[in-house]
């Protein structure tokens, strides 16, 4: 029998809904820094197995396992260390970690005071995107509270473990959540990202062996050292992925929101059984972007998988961020990909020739086509356009703005094609303000 | 110019600097105290800046252009910023956006004649689910229509005299995240789950998971009301947390 998958234990957002569970005294009262207190008697190679054996794995969209990427840290090397923790939430359409920064800053606190000693690291550096303001002072509420209780600082909990932990505000670049362009925003530059190898892991901040890992990969470590990685396996309904995961269902649904969930759902379980199903029942489903903007967007016959990593790839998408977008009949998908588009030409850092001029070229064509001016010429110029963009950048930016614009085409090629046979959107007048935007002379 | 820092804002720079390993590391949170004193971050300022963090001034100026946030001009004392990224775009981010502008008379980029208010359209705030969204200063206003947009542009006139010239950064209580006051969205409304007719398409296949969530957990949390919910939906956050 299926359990019901709002009766999971609460891992994320336990203490969301407790008035001061964002204080030292409420994360302490739901059995926080029990994690921490057991990592700092650990050795740091048995804190790494165990969450290699959780079976944790990168929530910030690449799925990478954690415990891995700690273990790629020198242990010889005689340089500090560091742990630099992504929260440059900025994936349209995600908005999972701003939440446990809000409600639950300790947890991440705790979760990265485990990563340092793990990975013997005594500064750790917090990129927060500039924008969040109330995620800012909550974080820096609960790092001054830790550092009053002995928590962060000269002897964490009486250890005799060093620990600083500073909050780096970010000034709004979207590039800035790619890891190395992150390490150069740290270092005070431009947010252009670094040619791998040498990885981070190995030469990073500062040129200093640098672990990059995600608000939520982290914020589950507290846990899973407290309570060890078997209880974090069972957690999932599947044996492919632990623990519980942050859901953030937007869009077109009854119930958008951030809602915590056992691994092993499907996509479409987490629409109807999660988010409510469709705002307006009398409108079907017509398109969900799975994981955020960048990834390939997903028909309605193909949401009956899993929504995990590996699952999502046999549809020809990505788990990504875990925060689905679901979009209602009616919607223009040649508007939407535009809006995308111009996200992504607005956000490429101009570093990489393909990247910067392609994305405003496939904005410009997308645009084009949304006016009722483009031509059949122009849909081939979109994958033509796409696919050379590809693969042929520094960072992975340029696969975030061609998988886009090559899946929708793919997917919803009649609708372009109606545009240009038309002349105009079959689903009305653009709103003056992204025509404004856009350049096209209406 | 004397265009100088306080002792203040030195003993602030210095603690920054102590953070990192070498001082030009300091220079993004630096530019953020020091453009909020400023209110934008003039060549002047630039200057000192780069005399204060040892590094070029051409550098200065590559990070200032650069990122979105750091502003060499001065904007509005509200620097309005609406999203319409995907999820605010499909929840109508773009009308109430086109709506700010018949309002305020300017467009994306442009402030009003008297320098009360600029505009901007910002990428995903990542307040996906609670769109259509847009951020003044460091507070977030969510569940955005034209009418509480309207009550939201008159509060802030009638508290402009209070800024004296200055931009709004936020409230006396610290960052505000959630609706505007007295246009709180409807509890959400349980489409008694699935209903026969949306998932048709969808859930042909197998009809299980819809059965099963109807007469399950969703509905009878509905019957206690959405307020105490742990897991999903959770309360809007009460002022500064309780402390």
């Amino acid at each position: 029998m299926a359990k019901n998958p709002f009766e999971t234990e609460l891992v994320f957002s336990k203490t969301w809904s407790t008035p001061g569970g964002n204080t030292l005294d409420g994360y302490k009262a739901s059995g926080g820094y029990a994690g921490l207190k057991k990592a700092l008697e650990m050795a740091p190679d048995d804190i790494i197995t165990e969450v290699s054996k959780s079976n944790l794995r990168g929530r910030g969209g690449a799925g990478f396992p954690a415990g891995r990427k700690w273990s790629f840290v020198p242990k010889d090397s005689d340089k500090p260390k560091y742990i630099c923790v992504n929260a440059d939430e900025s994936e349209p359409g995600t908005f999972k970690d701003r939440y446990i920064m809000e409600r639950s800053p300790h947890m991440l606190i705790e979760g990265t005071a485990i990563g340092c000693k793990a990975i013997g690291a005594h500064v750790a550096y917090i990129y927060i995107r500039g924008e969040f303001g109330l995620a800012e002072t909550r974080m820096q509420q609960a790092i001054d509270e830790a550092y009053a209780a002995g928590i962060l600082g000269d002897s964490v909990m009486g250890s005799g473990f060093k620990l600083d932990m500073y909050i780096h505000r970010g000034a709004g670049a979207y590039i800035c959540g790619e890891e190395t362009a992150l390490l150069e925003s740290i270092e005070g530059k431009k947010g252009q990202p670094r040619l791998k190898p040498p990885f981070p892991a190995v030469e990073g901040l500062f040129a200093c062996p640098t672990i990059i890992n995600n608000v939520e990969t982290l914020a589950a470590v507290g846990p899973i050292i407290d309570k060890g990685s078997d209880w974090w396996v069972k957690l999932s309904r599947t044996s492919a992925e632990g623990g519980t995961k942050l859901v953030g269902v937007s869009g077109h649904v009854a119930k958008p929101g951030v809602y915590e969930v056992p691994g092993g759902l499907t996509l479409k379980q987490v629409i109807y059984e999660v988010a409510g199903g469709m705002r307006n029942p009398d409108k079907a489903l017509k398109a969900v972007i799975p994981g955020g903007s960048s990834c390939p967007i997903l028909l309605p016959e193909d949401i009956d998988v899993g929504y995990d990593f590996d699952a999502m790839k046999t549809v020809g998408s990505l788990m990504g961020t875990g925060c689905p977008t679901i979009i209602e009949e009616g919607t223009c998908i040649v508007r939407l990909l535009t809006r995308v588009e111009r996200f992504y030409a607005h956000e490429s850092c101009g570093q990489c020739t393909p990247c910067r001029e392609g994305g405003d070229w496939l904005f410009k064509i997308l645009s084009r086509i949304e006016a009722g001016q483009g031509t059949m010429a122009d849909l081939d110029k979109i994958e033509s356009l796409a696919s050379k963009i590809e693969g042929h950048t520094i960072c992975a930016f340029g696969e975030a703005l061609a998988w886009p614009a090559r899946s929708y085409l793919k997917r919803f090629f009649k609708e372009f094609e109606q545009h240009v046979e038309l002349g105009r959107c079959p689903f009305g007048p653009i709103p003056v303000a992204a025509v404004a935007l856009s350049g096209v002379v209406a | 110019m004397g265009l100088a820092f306080t002792d203040e804002d030195r003993a602030k720079i210095d603690e920054i600097v102590a953070r990192y390993p070498n001082k030009p590391a300091a220079l993004l949170p630096v530019l953020h105290i020091v453009q909020d004193n400023f209110g934008h971050l003039s060549p002047e300022v630039q200057l000192l800046v780069a005399q204060a963090l040892d590094v070029p001034p051409p550098r200065v100026r590559e990070v200032v252009t650069f990122y979105e946030m750091y502003h060499e001009h001065p904007e509005g004392q509200f620097h309005i910023e609406v999203c319409t990224n995907i999820s605010c775009h499909l929840m109508g981010g773009d009308a109430v956006l086109d709506h700010l502008r018949s309002k305020l008379g300017i467009e994306c980029g442009q402030h009003t004649k008297d320098n009360m208010f600029s505009l901007m359209e910002a990428e995903c705030l990542a307040s996906c689910g609670s769109g259509v969204t847009l951020k003044v200063g460091r507070d977030y206003y969510e569940h955005l229509t034209v009418e509480a947009v309207d009550a939201l542009v008159d509060r802030f006139k009638k508290m402009a005299p209070e800024l004296k010239g200055k931009a709004y950064i936020c409230g006396k209580d610290g960052p505000h995240v959630g609706p505007v006051k007295g246009f709180e969205p409807p509890a959400p409304k349980l489409v008694a789950a699935p209903t026969k007719k949306a998932p048709a398409k969808a859930a042909a296949k197998d009809s299980k998971p819809a059965a099963e969530a109807k007469d399950s957990k969703p509905a009878a949390k509905a019957d206690k009301g959405s307020q105490d919910l742990p897991s999903f939906n959770p309360p809007p956050l009460n002022k500064n947390g309780k402390k």
